[in-house]
């Protein structure tokens, strides 16, 4: 076979892969970055006319003069996402190891105990957290008797809640990847550590931690990705002060009709989830690299 | 003594790993627990290590009580079977682990490791990973991570199942060597009887769990208490023989002498295979037999013989199946078995 039908084959197997990666991902991104730019029409169409209008008003100028409430939006989702995701894998660890240690008769009933809400919808979900986390159920109780409510009132709409309806609804994301490591880890690391004279806590960070990156990085980005752009949760559980950026694009494609400034607020919320995960990889890559 | 174990029992649910074991082991030699897998001498080592903790029993470690100590406050270091090293770390961080576990600086810690890994003969490798090495290199490093930090016993598991025949060898003298200049007391575990034999002064052979006999090696070798330790060690020769005389049993090769008083009416003897003298017809004490099959194994030669005996002579004379051999079992090399089991 000559080089060059080697080349064209070699192509031909490309192409599809390309088309692909084309009509899905490079098209819509470069459709949402053009109407970013555009404007609202008066009935609420796309105007084709170009300006930096959105994005002086994601920076909070509009007719009034300057707010901060957009960027603190974006600030609030930023932050609620990392700390969703901290205490995703603050409490991933114990299960992840309460899993892995079950024997395997009964590893397979706490498994599915932790996927039946995986697999339920989110919407479902989050009203049972309404439920549970209604006026004098134990949850309230316990949130008044600490002075987070006052007595006698839902848990909900608050801060606590949609910290509540985020892990929940993201440790399985967490949870599962960093089960799969533990399941792998080479316990004569452990032993080795301890036979250095390492105390628990050294043995935890230069034995069984770096054991567990890999199903560590995976959580970390499956949670942190869809947490930054959350609204269900936040809107159920958050009520109108708590609003977070999914909110706010929801409203611009929903009740508002703005698309154009929508797809300002989506790019800038991608730019931050990209460059985030770009930090955790490097991180984690220059860790990796070590291993 | 340095290490005392007295009565240790493990068990693992129904598995009796260890059933009440004593032993003791003297400061500064090199002595292996030998057995064939399952015997329980990786579990006994795993006790000492502190890796497990005993059901019953003590160790005492130079008049101290230190069953209940857990591993990482024993002054003892492990060279494991995987070698166990932390892949995320250089070579030199590795071997560092120990030392700055026990709080010393950092730098300091370092410099001590190349100094390490100069032992080891790997110096220039301080910034390789692990999985950068071969195996050789790499048992070295687990070596030089377990000698730095000095320990009072250096416990190896089956330090050299994941090497070649050949590095085999060389490991085995580069260990006696180090040994031997350290004066450290090395205890290892091997199912390698030649391994056992070239590197250890005294061995432990165990079986189900017990001590089948312990001694120094040319004691165990060439005067084992029992079928097990024969069998284990090599010996593929057991005659049956019963008493007739202070020192004289009566076989199916005929009367025999031994040279010590023999301990039962009724039992077996054991002769290695290289002890058998080929002899002329005629020579006192000499017995006949038909050789079945001839081996010939370059420097020497092994002879199974029609009584069941194997014999392994010089490879000068030619032997073929059919021959008729004259052989004597001299006196010393001729051992009563004291146990049959």
């Amino acid at each position: 076979m000559s080089p060059r039908t080697l080349r064209l084959r070699g192509l031909l197997f490309v192409v599809p892969g390309i088309a692909w990666v084309g009509a899905f991902l490079a098209v819509p991104c470069l459709a949402l970055a053009v109407v970013a730019f555009a404007q609202r029409g008066g009935f609420g169409e796309i105007e084709w006319k170009f300006s930096f209008e959105n994005l002086k008003r994601l920076a909070g100028w509009d007719l009034f003069g300057w707010s901060p409430d957009n960027l603190w939006i974006l600030a609030r989702s930023f932050w609620v996402a990392l700390v969703s995701t901290v205490f995703c894998v603050l409490l991933s660890y114990p299960l992840a190891f309460f899993l892995a240690t079950r024997p395997s008769k009964t590893r397979t009933v706490w498994m599915t105990m932790l996927l039946i809400p995986f697999w339920t919808n989110l919407v479902i979900r989050t009203y049972a957290w309404i439920l549970v986390l209604s006026p004098n159920l134990p949850v309230a109780r316990l949130l008044a008797f600490l002075g987070f409510i006052p007595p006698g009132f839902p848990a909900y709409p608050s801060q606590i809640a949609v910290w509540i309806g985020m892990v929940a609804a993201f440790l399985p994301f967490v949870a599962l990847p960093l089960y799969t490591s533990v399941e792998k880890i080479d316990w004569a690391l452990v032993e080795a550590s301890q036979d250095l004279y390492a105390d628990r806590w050294r043995s935890f960070w230069t034995a069984i931690f770096p054991q567990t990156l890999p199903g560590i990085s995976v959580g970390v980005t499956l949670t942190l990705v869809p947490a930054m752009g959350m609204f269900v949760i936040p809107d159920m559980l958050g009520g109108a002060r708590f609003m977070l950026v999914g909110n706010l694009i929801e409203e611009q494609f929903g009740t508002a009709r703005d698309w154009p400034f929508g797809a300002m607020v989506s790019l800038a919320l991608m730019i931050l989830t990209l460059g985030t995960l770009m930090a955790v990889g490097r991180n984690g890559k220059a860790k990796e690299a070590r291993a | 003594m340095s290490l005392v174990l007295g009565t240790l029992r493990k068990n693992y649910g129904p598995v009796q790993a260890l059933r009440g074991v004593d032993l003791e082991i003297r400061r500064g030699e090199f002595f292996t627990l030998l057995g064939p897998s399952g015997c329980g001498k990786t579990t006994l080592l795993r006790l000492i290590a502190g890796l497990e903790l005993a059901d019953q029993g003590s160790i005492v470690h130079e008049g101290k009580d230190i069953t209940k100590v857990p591993a990482n406050r024993r002054p003892f270091n492990t060279v494991f079977q995987s070698y166990a090293l932390f892949p995320h770390m250089t070579v030199q961080e590795n071997i560092a682990y120990g030392p700055i576990s026990r709080g010393k600086s950092k730098v300091d810690s370092m410099v001590r490791a190349k100094d390490a890994l100069e032992m080891v003969r790997l110096q220039g490798f301080e910034a390789r990973y692990p999985h950068q090495m071969s195996g050789g290199q790499r048992q070295r490093v687990a070596l030089a991570r377990a000698l730095i930090n000095e320990p009072e016993i250096l416990l190896l598991d089956e330090p050299m199942s994941a090497l070649d025949a050949k590095l085999r060898m060389e490991v085995q003298v580069e260990l006696r060597r180090l040994q031997k200049r350290l004066g450290t007391t090395f205890v290892m575990v091997t199912h390698d009887q030649q391994e056992a034999l070239t590197v250890s002064d005294r061995i432990a052979v165990m079986n189900a769990g017990q001590f089948a006999q312990i001694g120094p090696v040319r004691e165990v070798f060439d005067r084992p208490a029992s079928k097990f330790v024969a069998d284990f060690l090599g010996t593929e020769n057991f005659i049956e023989a019963e008493k007739c005389g202070d020192r004289l049993v009566r076989t199916p090769l005929g009367t025999l002498e031994l040279s010590e008083e023999v301990p039962w009416e009724k039992g077996a003897l054991t002769i290695r295979p290289e002890k058998i003298r080929l002899a002329e017809p005629g020579t006192p004490g000499a017995w006949t037999a038909l050789v079945e099959t001839a081996l010939y194994k370059g420097g020497y030669q092994v002879l199974l013989l029609d009584n069941g005996l194997r014999v392994e002579t010089d490879a000068r004379s030619q032997w073929a199946a059919g021959d008729a051999v004259h052989a004597t079992c001299s006196s010393d090399s001729l051992v009563a078995l004291r146990d049959v089991d």
